[in-house]
């Protein structure tokens, strides 16, 4: 039972809770919570971040016809089941910043912090000076969706939840969440890891509970003493890793007193879950967990990283390829009508059929009138718009569900719009609505959400 | 020969846009800072000259007087340094630390955790390990009395349980224990006891697997031997240098030995220190940090995805042969240092490695190593850790050797010479059935917009082309005769060229430039941490000290140990 970046713990009101339900202080620590919100309530809005690797190909992508009337093409296509109003297709967006790396490197941070890197040497080869700009001195801001769970935080057990398949080690150029600046989240590669985190807990009985809440608590306590002696001992640009676990510390214990029923989902023989060959079956168990989740009232907000910006090295095994290699190898030598970009092609329609799962996860959750997709809004990008030219324009955005506060069922074409306006949007949608403009902008991109995005 | 401080970047080439001659697996390359360095900023003119830029507020190496350092972070162990710490406590030898791997990042080539804090996903997948590891610890040898068998409520208990948290928990946290500290993990002892359904072993359990979430245990926790002086400076206390000692050579906590020469205060001395070098490098476990060195300076640990078109030799890659590729550099590197003359020299040209079995034919070798011996090699086509065929492999292309893969690594890992980033359109010359790869490369690179870069990364990557995509070595290309000569040229190094890989090896080993950017690579691995532009001085210490010693390694791990940058713990300015 995990509580990511869970900083307001206090706010998660069970005492609320438990007296809505006239229920006194001698209740099981479980305390189902989708019972709690009443059938009258309307339900959460709540966000999934989804990131695929190294762009598309346009010429694959590219819908045709006019905004509301239109034809999703090969690699979309699998999407079709939602054009007709829980889907948006973004045309003609632009990833504005420059920063001091590579494409691929300062793309994915820059996807949903709009911060640019600067340049420095937290990440980096030894050897070069502070102001080297070989150097990445990380990025600047946190990602929207750790803006908008710390304005949820209370809200749910969890406040984010993050998923992800062969994402690397810890580099700002191998993650899309940042839980402050040049803080990427951490997240759960293996499907296993997640489920015991999220569901292990509910999964025991009461006796067995309370038992184990206690031998943690006691170890905890020991930790938390030790944590707080050298708070103030080691040095002070130090002293925030002794308080980011010492945060984290409180929202392990804050999840473990409170407690959380939830239903819990099935889960599948135990997988190699780094292989290659398993990148559909990892991706499928993280979509059911990620839904699992969303269903039990557990987090609003969530991400979904497939691979990484840096260098996908997945050979997507069961995708003919005219040679050994891997994804980023062949984005570099995949000319038009070759083989290469067959097998690119075959890649990103994979992705799109990844998507599809996502969304008929939550579509076949109904909720007051419709579906949990109807309020959840899922938003998927890329760090390059295309993995030859490495270029910022043209970025393939792409928004499914969220109908009921979405201007949805449309493909949009933009003029060359700044992404920060897409981010802000989201922030907007996700309630912070006091945000005209996010992120690091060296040009005016305009302020406010993207128009047109928000019933 | 010059010597370029810290603070000077090196700028060898510019990038113009519109060409790039990458092989069709490089280009913007897997390591964030291994390839894609700022391809927009740097020098704007074309001019291929190195220069050294003057940013920063180090003197030039030469002109250094005293020795400035820059501030320690605070390092958590890596998972590797993590899984074997577990293994020497506790005689767990299978650690189930998988949820780690996302948690691990690197400083320059090198494995450190010293930039991202642990948030609730790693803290929590701490706890759920620490549970697992000590519930299956074996606590006979552990705990001074018979726990799993005295009665629940034997008297001896208190005592046993007591001498056991200050016994072992010197050991799990890597200095003494306070009495309070004692007081407290016999509490949660106590509070594990007294639930229904526990036994004493099982609170001791409990009481194992908080230590393993100790702070103390999960970083290198640092606070000095006295208050910090105007600098910012002060000693390491004596259990936290037997740590860093014993975390440089074995990836993993110091033993009793070492523990208790901490515990006497010896190792403030030069001399003791030193004994203790040479006694912990005899140690097998030696060969866990110095072949650990070896692989991530080399960029071995690439093999772990790496992929590789089918070859007659090798029908299918799998993890045996990746690992028996690591062990080969790790191990030739541990036998140098160990059993060798240690110099950097033989380690560049030695004609013989400790080949694995698994790797035997790839050599074209049938006769397997005596146990813990070397192999002797042809030594026209075979000269040290460069012409290793894990090293050839892993900087290569799947189906097809790679010029620009392996001449990189060469001037980033060997002549700590870096690139900008390649332009962003480029298009690889792609595979030719009535070419050699380097036919293929060298048209390519003749623009002049791209043999800025090309004329440093080929003329070293060039002299690799008798080996193939598996390091195999190869007269004929596509029916044709392979040329492996090329130049070598790099900060410092004004055109030398060579005829083939193993005198390529002997230049390198022959090269100030060469040795001093391998005793910058140690000093990083020991320290674990970016070496700024204050640390120039110290840096260049060192550097004088192995010129000095002749390129001697086991001197230079020395003169690390002993450095003020080791001993020392520097807080940041406030």
């Amino acid at each position: 039972m995990t509580a990511t970046n869970h900083r307001k713990s206090g706010r998660w009101g069970r005492r609320k809770l438990l007296q809505a339900l006239g229920l006194g202080a001698a209740c099981a620590p479980f305390v189902p919570l989708l019972d709690a919100r009443g059938e009258t309530d309307p339900a959460p809005r709540r966000l999934i971040l989804v990131y695929t690797p190294h762009g598309t190909l346009h010429k694959f992508w590219n819908p045709e016809g006019s905004e509301t009337d239109f034809v999703l093409p090969e690699l979309l296509a699998p999407l079709a089941p939602y054009q007709q109003d829980n889907l948006i297709v973004l045309k003609g967006m632009r990833l504005n910043g420059q920063g001091g790396a590579g494409p691929h490197t300062r793309g994915m941070p820059l996807l949903f912090t709009g911060s640019e890197q600067l340049p420095g040497d937290k990440y980096k080869h030894g050897g070069a000076p502070p102001d080297d700009p070989l150097g990445w001195g990380g990025n600047v801001n946190a990602s929207i969706d750790q803006v908008i769970a710390q304005g949820l935080a209370g809200a749910t057990p969890l406040n984010s939840l993050h998923l992800g398949y062969q994402v690397g080690g810890v580099h700002v150029a191998n993650r899309m969440s940042f839980t402050a600046p040049d803080t990427p989240t951490e997240l759960y590669e293996d499907p296993q890891h997640a489920w015991d985190q999220l569901f292990g807990l509910a999964a025991l009985d009461k006796e067995a509970y309370e038992r184990l809440k206690t031998k943690r608590m006691s170890s905890m306590d020991v930790v938390r003493a030790e944590l707080e002696g050298l708070r103030f001992k080691v040095g002070s640009d130090e002293r925030p890793k002794i308080e980011s676990h010492l945060a984290a510390l409180g929202d392990i214990e804050t999840a473990l007193i409170n407690g959380y029923q939830c239903e819990v989902p099935p889960l599948g023989e135990p997988i190699d879950f780094t292989a290659n060959e398993s990148s559909a079956e990892v991706l499928s168990r993280h979509i059911q967990l990620l839904a699992a989740a969303l269903r039990c009232d557990l987090t609003r907000v969530a991400t979904l990283q497939v691979a990484r910006g840096e260098w996908d090295a997945n050979t997507y095994p069961w995708i003919p390829a005219p040679m050994t290699d891997f994804h980023h190898a062949h984005t570099h030598n995949a000319p038009e009508g070759s083989e290469a970009e067959a097998y690119l092609r075959g890649i990103r329609r994979y992705y799109a059929e990844k998507v599809r799962e996502l969304a008929d996860a939550l579509a076949a959750v109904p909720e007051g009138d419709g579906t949990m997709l109807d309020n959840t809004m899922i938003v998927w990008g890329t760090e390059v718009g295309h993995g030859q030219t490495h270029q910022f324009t043209e970025m393939p955005f792409v928004i499914l569900g969220g109908k009921s506060f979405l201007n949805s069922g449309r493909f949009v074409t933009h003029q060359d719009v700044a992404h920060h306006r897409l981010l802000v949007g989201i922030l907007h949608a996700m309630g912070q609505t006091s945000i005209a403009n996010y992120g690091e902008n060296d040009v005016d991109v305009g302020s406010g959400p993207l128009p047109g995005l928000l019933l | 020969m010059q010597r370029r401080s810290i603070s000077a970047s090196l700028w060898l080439c510019t990038v113009a846009s519109g060409c790039y001659s990458g092989a069709a697996s490089t280009g913007d390359g897997p390591d964030p800072g291994a390839t894609e360095g700022a391809g927009t900023v740097g020098t704007t003119d074309a001019a291929t000259t190195a220069s050294e830029p003057t940013t920063g507020d180090a003197p030039p190496a030469d002109e250094c007087q005293t020795i400035d350092l820059s501030p320690t972070p605070l390092r958590r162990l890596t998972r590797a340094q993590y899984d074997y710490t577990i293994q020497d406590l506790l005689g767990v030898a299978d650690v189930p630390s998988a949820a780690l791997a996302g948690l691990d990042a690197k400083v320059g080539t090198f494995d450190s955790n010293v930039v991202v804090p642990l948030d609730t996903i790693g803290v929590s997948s701490l706890a759920d390990i620490a549970e697992q590891v000590a519930g299956i610890a074996d606590l006979a040898g552990l705990v001074p009395c018979d726990v799993q068998n005295l009665a629940p409520d034997a008297p001896e208990l208190t005592t046993c349980v007591r001498e056991f948290v200050r016994d072992f928990g010197a050991r799990a946290l890597r200095k003494p224990l306070t009495t309070e500290e004692i007081d407290r993990y016999v509490g949660v002892y106590d509070v594990t006891r007294a639930l229904a359904g526990e036994t004493p072993a099982t609170a001791v359990r409990q009481v194992i697997a908080t230590m393993l979430q100790s702070p103390y245990f999960l970083y290198q926790v640092e606070l000095g031997a006295a208050a910090p002086d105007s600098r910012g400076w002060t000693p390491l206390g004596d259990h936290e240098l037997a740590a860093r000692l014993s975390y440089f050579l074995w990836n993993s906590m110091p033993d009793d030995a070492l523990r208790a020469a901490a515990d006497a205060g010896l190792l403030e001395d030069d001399a003791q220190l030193l004994a203790q070098l040479e006694r912990m490098l005899a140690d097998d476990r030696a060969r866990r940090g110095l072949g650990a060195f070896a692989v991530q300076w080399l960029e071995l640990d690439h093999l772990d995805w790496v992929e590789k078109a089918p070859h007659p030799l090798v029908p299918e890659f799998g993890d045996d042969l990746r690992e028996a590729m690591k062990r080969e550099a790790a191990d030739f590197m541990a036998m140098v240092v160990r059993d060798d003359d240690a110099r950097l020299s033989t380690l560049l040209t030695a004609p013989y490695s400790p080949v694995p079995d698994e790797l035997l034919g790839l050599y074209g070798l049938a006769q397997p190593a005596e146990p813990g011996g070397y192999v002797q090699l042809d030594p026209a086509r075979r000269a040290g850790l460069l012409t290793q065929v894990g090293w050839l492999a892993t900087h290569a292309n799947p189906g097809q050797s790679s010029p620009v893969l392996r001449g990189v690594v060469v001037l980033e890992s060997l002549l700590c010479t870096f690139l900008p980033a390649p332009p962003n359109n480029i298009f690889p010359p792609p595979p030719d059935p009535d070419a050699t790869t380097r036919e293929r490369f060298e048209k390519h690179s003749s623009e002049p917009s791209c043999a800025g870069c090309h004329l440093y990364i080929d003329g070293i990557g060039f002299g690799f082309e008798g080996y193939d995509a598996f390091g195999v070595v190869r007269e004929q290309e596509n029916g044709l005769p392979v040329d492996e000569s090329g130049v070598l040229r790099g900060y410092g190094i004004t055109d030398k060229p060579f005829e083939g890989p193993v005198e390529l090896a002997q230049l390198l080993a022959d090269d100030p430039v060469v040795r001093d950017c391998v005793a910058f690579q140690w000093t990083t691995y020991a320290l674990g941490r970016i070496l700024a532009t204050a640390d120039t001085c110290q840096v260049a210490d060192l550097q004088d000290r192995f010129a000095a010693h002749d390129g001697d390694m086991r001197a230079l791990l020395g003169d690390i140990v002993t450095s003020p940058a080791f001993r020392t713990l520097v807080f940041a300015a406030q």
